[in-house]
């Protein structure tokens, strides 16, 4: 599945903020769970490092109140949606 | 044999704050004994709760009933069905609707009426935390009652601030770490701590937390989300009290955090083996003080630590010197160790793991220098592989290391700079890392 520009735009970032520099972000699929040994692998220091990027990036403050915050995290469309549906502002990286 | 009260506090005052309702120490002490009641037979409880208030009900519960909680710094129900059935009689409990566990704890808080505190007895083993050993199996730390109980009260003399003033503890930290079972879990059972239990992972939570009280706060935490907190903005109300654990704080996120949060930031030392063991005023001075209760012995920079409690004296992995009499200060870890969100592991470890990839010639794993003051430090690594990529080698070492551990990033070169004794000082590999970052 090919990514949208904003998911193009969170994809960069989190591999930007984590140094994950062997992953290219054009490659991490929209729908593949970020937070496993078979995915990205990332674990709960990364989901604190990506929300508090995503705080400073778009004033989009994630919390565990917030409906499903695991499923939020799941995925990169997931992310994304939830980014852009809060902010409003996600701009795109053309 | 004598037992010793779970709760030193007065029945009416309020043990803990959680969806907005404040629960008195008498109706906690009830939530313990109806847990208590429904458990199940069992010598060991190895307990998932994910809810800070269930966590702690189970934990006193399974005192309760003279059952040992096993405290695995891995939470997966795998790990802990592999934990179990290395010990007699274990049960796993949670309070969520996990396939796989032996009983589901499942009440709401509060709702127990009301009891005076349970006393358990003080040479039962109450808990059992572990460290990754040498060959990769945990290693398992147990601690009686007594020692519980006995480390409280010293933590209460060493609590900054005004002792009978009612404040509220908020902690990022969770009550199966050592630490934050000691300072966020045990020690409102004996001070005027009301311990909030609701979300405090993300920022925007704890932001929200430290604002919803109208008593002094007490925030109960690690370097990791200090960095995270100081980066978003602050809460409403000062807060009167920051302790941090797991890693040094440098100077300048301390003064960050000070400012920040309006606040005083305390640091407490300590390690699995023993609990805490030492603390320090981190603004005003960078000199650790070891709690009195411990016999301190330093030798050539290493130290022991004894206590009639402990069974063995503990040594340190870390080095220190001392300037005056009963001040320490840091020098670092023992070149091999080295600490990542709060666990330790020996880098002679992971570099033979790593040069034990089929396909990878040499290779070291090292700490490079933090990335700034408000960022998290990863391992780092350089591998001679010409048949393999970054991505390979990854792959291959997460089949044997904790993730926390795994490299970011791995760099490929041809040749690593070895001087003529082959080691490598750390001082080449933070150039080179910086002539890659370019």
């Amino acid at each position: 599945m090919a990514q949208s520009p904003q998911q193009q735009e969170i994809a960069k970032l989190i591999v930007d903020i984590l140094n994950i520099d062997d992953v290219d972000p054009a490659d991490i699929e929209p729908d593949a769970i970020m937070f496993d040994e078979t995915g990205l692998g990332l674990d709960s220091i990364d989901a604190l490092e990506i929300a508090v990027a995503i705080a400073e990036q778009y004033d989009v403050h994630i919390s565990a109140e917030d409906e499903a915050s695991k499923e939020i995290f799941a995925t990169l469309g997931n992310l994304t949606a939830h980014v852009m549906q809060e902010s409003g502002t996600l701009q795109t990286s053309s | 044999m004598s037992e010793i009260p779970i709760v030193l506090r007065g029945a009416a005052e309020v043990f803990a704050r959680r969806d907005e309702q404040d629960i008195s120490v008498a109706q906690f002490c009830a939530d313990i004994e109806a847990v208590a009641a429904a458990l199940p037979q069992a010598r060991h409880i190895i307990n998932l709760c994910q809810d800070r208030y269930r966590f702690t009900v189970t934990f006193f519960a399974a005192l309760v009933r003279r059952q040992t909680n096993l405290l695995p710094a891995k939470r997966d129900i795998a790990a802990a069905r592999n934990l179990a059935g290395q010990y007699e009689a274990c049960s796993i409990v949670t309070d969520e609707d996990t396939p796989g566990v032996d009983h589901r704890v499942d009440f709401v808080p509060g709702t127990h009426g009301q009891a005076t505190s349970p006393a358990c007895l003080a040479d039962q083993v109450a808990g059992i935390a572990f460290t990754s050993g040498s060959t990769g199996a945990p290693v398992p730390h147990p601690k009686t009652w007594q020692m519980l109980c006995d480390w409280r009260a010293v933590h209460q003399r060493y609590l900054p601030g005004p002792p009978t003033a009612t404040r509220a503890v908020i902690s990022t930290v969770p009550s199966w770490h050592m630490y934050g079972l000691e300072w966020a879990m045990l020690l409102p059972t004996v001070a005027p701590l009301t311990l909030y239990c609701g979300p405090d992972f993300f920022p925007r939570d704890v932001v929200a937390a430290l604002s919803g009280f109208n008593s002094a706060t007490v925030l109960v935490s690690t370097p990791v989300h200090l960095r995270a907190l100081s980066r978003v903005p602050a809460p409403t109300r000062p807060v009167e009290t920051v302790i941090s654990a797991t890693a040094p704080l440098d100077t300048i996120l301390t003064r960050h955090i000070e400012t920040h949060l309006t606040s005083r930031v305390f640091e407490i030392y300590g390690c699995s083996e023993a609990g805490s063991l030492a603390w320090r005023s981190t603004g005003t001075n960078k000199h650790w003080q070891f709690f009195d209760c411990f016999d301190v012995r330093l030798t050539d920079g290493e130290i022991s630590v004894g206590h009639p409690l402990l069974r063995d004296k503990v040594k340190l992995a870390d080095r220190f010197t001392e300037i005056s009499p009963g001040a320490y200060v840091l020098e670092g870890r023992s070149s091999d160790i080295i600490k990542v969100a709060g666990k330790r592991e020996s880098l002679t470890n992971l570099n033979a793991i790593l040069t034990n990839i089929v396909g990878v010639e040499d290779g070291v794993i090292f700490l490079p220098e933090a990335p700034g003051p408000l960022r998290t430090t990863r391992l780092a690594a350089f591998a001679v592989a010409p048949e393999l990529s970054t991505h390979d080698i990854k792959a291959a070492l997460a089949e044997h290391i904790d993730p926390v551990f795994l490299p970011r990033p791995i760099r490929l070169l041809s040749a690593l700079p070895r001087d003529k004794t082959s080691k490598i000082r750390q001082d080449t590999l933070t150039q080179l890392m910086r002539e890659f970052d370019g």
